[in-house]
């Protein structure tokens, strides 16, 4: 949603105010990072993406109209760029430190590091299946059960109907579904279930 | 369980709380454990999927990121490319607009596969390795269409081209072909130096050459074919002039003069100070008429027409400054040297290709008509009288074949030019693949002058003994013999003479094309410096540099980051991961560090290397 803050930055941030876009930046920063990283799956890259995001939406401010979401707009210039970046890359590989993989919590008196590491080999599982994904059903599956955006907002980022949305959705989740062995769900279940380190993803 | 029915319990997921399940869905998970496991799966994934952990970032961070993000701030224009590592990449669609997604997986892959299939790219590369192998195939020379009724097809030695070609495709395998040519132009064994019954038996197509020559020398060219023929006894043509023109036992220079040339051909540099001193030295009387044979082909074709004798010798002889004189020399008759017939071939092309001077053309009528007999000679002989001589006298030469094809050409346009060499002209047909190559080289070849034409056929006369020259030929300065070491095609005939005087090996690595190329043999060898792969101290020196760009990148941490990486084989990394005890951060700082980095080229394809970086604390401040 674009608040009244948000219009206001918006308006001054399309005068050429850097802060006013900087505030923008600082405001939507998360949820970009949190996509880019899982549409690259790699630390460094989602970095870099974030920047180029941002920098493309500064000097394209001027064209955004503000009939739609800023944070759409934004996700969709994250979107290609992502894409662009794999296409380029051309191999995915995967990164040893995947960041996606939430990493085992401090030790503390309360930590089970054989549960930690129940988790991490869960949410590897899971991310491996999700980059087995093609890359319409893996960007339409990020943004709506990961991003948890509206499917209609969804069809505002990918130029596609919220039915094209949808069926992208149910699609992704049937595979990934086939992808991860049932005794692996089981795992997964309480890998989700619990909350031993790293932030919510919302 | 259909997978209709699993989109469905997908689907199911979306429905609003109080909205009625599909009744196929309800039945199904009240009845089918399968479905029920499915559908539980489901709600698991989708619970991990929103509730996907974040790996920690303090405020800091993000402001960090922000602030990095405000200065780059109209840092570029607008363009159409996205800086990722430090490099920019071009974006192949305008980011503002919908991401090329498709809803057909099929279609979504389509833009995946244009890079990697890069059909262009490698059907030129196709392309050029088929020109290469259009330049450098031998076995497809005219011996066999060529080979006279009357006698047997000369054999045709090996070529290194042909060993490295794969015959399904016909493309050359260039690192191949380079190291057959380095193996080539290593010195013969002393067996093989022996001379062979061509070499020393009497031979009867140099005989009939001669013969042929001498009926053939009409008004303008008689006198100087009678002469070559006289000065070359038609029995042993092909050796004896040669032979007379070296002051070295024939057995030595046979031997050495194939070592010298070969050493002369692989350094391209050094030869062009070898002969500025040998044209110091030709003060004496060896030089100018070394310079005079040749700067012009014509003479070397006039020679040739003498018969194979003159021929060999000629060229031998001219080409063969003062020093290398004779070893060429040598190794023309007696080693199978390809060189001497490249350049033979040589002078033919400059002569065809121009449009060749009264001199030139009278010279090579002669020739070619002489040359003619022996068919297996033809495409030596037809080009360069050297030529033809020194392909007879070593058949069995591995070289000689090589370069016929590409000299055929010349001979044949030659002897069109001529006139007289309409049997030769056949012959030529044969390797058509070569024709333009050779074509081309000679074409920039100096037309002949008239003077230098008849003074060619002084050469040749002489051709036995050195000091036979008569006033140095035009193109005998410094300069031109500077020009012609390194390889420059200005005087095409002088390229070609100095070729078939010695550097045999040089010839054989390219044929006509190598010939042209005044570094064809060190062309072919320098590939084979580069190394399989890179080696511990390149890859030492590649990433010793990043070291400290790593320890920025670790940010205090410290520990062992194993840089895993493919580098490709013009040196540049293709990709890089960065293991170890360090955050997300730090990781990705230092494959973008990796990734920057730039090896030595080597042949492998890819090549993947591991390099250890060990970060230790130092001082207590940072880390190391």
């Amino acid at each position: 949603m674009t608040t009244a803050d948000d219009r206001n930055s918006l308006e001054q941030a399309r005068a050429g105010d850097r802060a006013a876009f900087g505030r923008l930046v600082r405001q939507h920063l998360p949820r970009i990072h949190r996509l880019a990283l899982h549409m690259s799956g790699n630390g460094g890259d989602a970095d870099d993406i974030v920047q180029e995001t941002f920098l493309r939406a500064y000097r394209a401010i001027a064209s955004f109209d503000g009939r739609a979401d800023l944070f759409t707009w934004l996700y969709r210039i994250c979107v290609n760029v992502s894409l662009n970046l794999r296409r380029q890359r051309k191999r995915v590989t995967a990164d040893i430190n995947d960041p996606r993989i939430p990493e085992p919590a401090a030790k503390g008196p309360g930590s089970d590091p054989l549960a930690e590491a129940e988790r991490a080999e869960s949410y590897r599982v899971l991310a491996r299946a999700v980059d087995g994904l093609s890359e319409s059903l893996r960007t339409t599956l990020l943004l709506a059960c990961v991003e948890q955006i509206p499917y209609g907002n969804i069809a505002q980022v990918l130029g596609c109907s919220e039915g094209t949305v949808a069926w992208r959705v149910h699609e992704a989740r049937r595979r990934l579904r086939e992808a991860i062995p049932d005794d692996l769900i089981d795992q997964l279940e309480r890998a989700s279930g619990g909350d031993s380190g790293g932030e919510r993803g919302r | 369980m259909d997978d209709d029915l699993k989109r469905k319990i997908a689907a199911s997921l979306d429905l609003p709380e109080d909205a009625s399940a599909d009744p196929e869905v309800v039945a199904a998970l009240e009845n089918n454990p399968q479905a029920h496991a499915f559908a539980r799966g489901l709600y698991v994934i989708e619970d991990a999927l929103q509730n996907w952990p974040q790996p920690r970032r303090t405020a800091a961070d993000w402001e960090k990121t922000a602030s990095g993000i405000e200065r780059r701030l109209g840092e570029a224009p607008w363009e159409k490319v996205a800086k990722v590592r430090g490099t920019l990449q071009p974006i192949s669609w305008n980011p503002l607009e919908s991401p090329p997604l498709s809803e057909d997986e099929s279609l979504t892959k389509q833009p995946e596969q244009k890079p990697m299939s890069q059909p262009r790219d490698d059907r030129d590369a196709d392309d050029d390795l088929e020109g290469l192998a259009a330049l450098t195939k031998t076995s497809s020379s005219p011996t066999t269409s060529l080979a006279s009724p009357s006698r047997p097809s000369m054999p045709t030695g090996p070529s290194i081209s042909d060993d490295a070609m794969d015959e399904s495709s016909g493309i050359v395998d260039i690192q191949k072909l380079a190291a057959l040519a380095l193996k080539q132009s290593l010195p013969p064994k002393a067996n093989d130096l022996a001379p062979t019954r061509e070499e020393t038996a009497p031979d009867h197509d140099t005989a009939l050459l001669a013969r042929e020559v001498a009926k053939s020398s009409d008004a303008k060219s008689g006198d100087k074919a009678r002469s070559a023929a006289g000065a070359v006894p038609p029995a042993n043509a092909s050796a004896t002039p040669v032979r007379a023109a070296k002051s070295e036992p024939a057995e030595r220079k046979g031997g050495a003069g194939v070592i010298v040339w070969v050493v002369l051909a692989a350094a391209a540099a050094g030869g062009g100070v070898f002969f500025f001193m040998q044209n110091q030295r030709s003060s004496s009387p060896m030089g100018p008429s070394h310079d005079q044979a040749s700067n012009d082909p014509a003479p070397a074709s006039n020679p040739e027409s003498t018969g194979p004798a003159p021929a060999a010798a000629a060229p031998s002889t001219a080409a063969t400054p003062s020093p290398s004189a004779p070893p060429p020399a040598a190794a023309a008759p007696g080693s199978p040297d390809p060189a001497a017939a490249t350049a033979a071939a040589a002078p033919a092309a400059g002569a065809t290709t121009a449009t060749p001077p009264p001199g030139t053309v009278e010279a090579a009528a002669p020739t070619g008509t002489a040359a003619n007999p022996p068919a297996a000679v033809v495409p030596a002989v037809a080009a360069p009288g050297a030529a033809a001589p020194a392909v007879a006298a070593n058949s069995h030469a591995p070289a000689a074949p090589q370069i016929a094809p590409v000299s055929a050409p010349h001979a044949t346009r030659t002897s069109h030019s001529s006139g007289s060499r309409a049997s030769a002209a056949p012959s030529a047909p044969a390797t058509p693949t070569p024709a333009p190559v050779a074509a081309a080289r000679p074409t920039p070849a100096t037309t002949p002058s008239p003077a230098t034409a008849t003074s060619a056929p002084a050469a040749s006369a002489g051709g036995t003994s050195r000091p036979a020259g008569g006033a140095p030929a035009a193109g005998s300065s410094i300069d031109d013999l500077m020009a012609r070491a390194v390889g420059r095609t200005t005087p095409p005939a002088t390229t070609g003479a100095t070729r078939t005087g010695g550097s045999a090996p040089a010839a054989g690595s390219g044929g006509g094309s190598s010939g042209a190329s005044g570094s064809g043999a060190a062309a072919t060898a320098a590939p084979t410096e580069i190394p399989d792969r890179p080696s511990r101290s390149q890859v030492t020196a590649s990433m010793a540099p990043l070291s400290s760009a790593i320890r920025a990148c670790a940010q205090g941490q410290t520990g062992m980051a194993t840089v895993a990486m493919t580098v490709a084989s013009d040196g540049t990394v293709q990709s890089a991961s960065v293991s170890g005890p360090f955050n997300a951060a730090a990781t990705g700082c230092m494959t973008g560090v990796v990734r920057r980095a730039h090896f030595p080229a080597f042949r492998r394809p890819t090549v993947p290397l591991l390099y250890p970086f060990s970060i230790q604390p130092r001082n207590g401040a940072g880390a190391e």
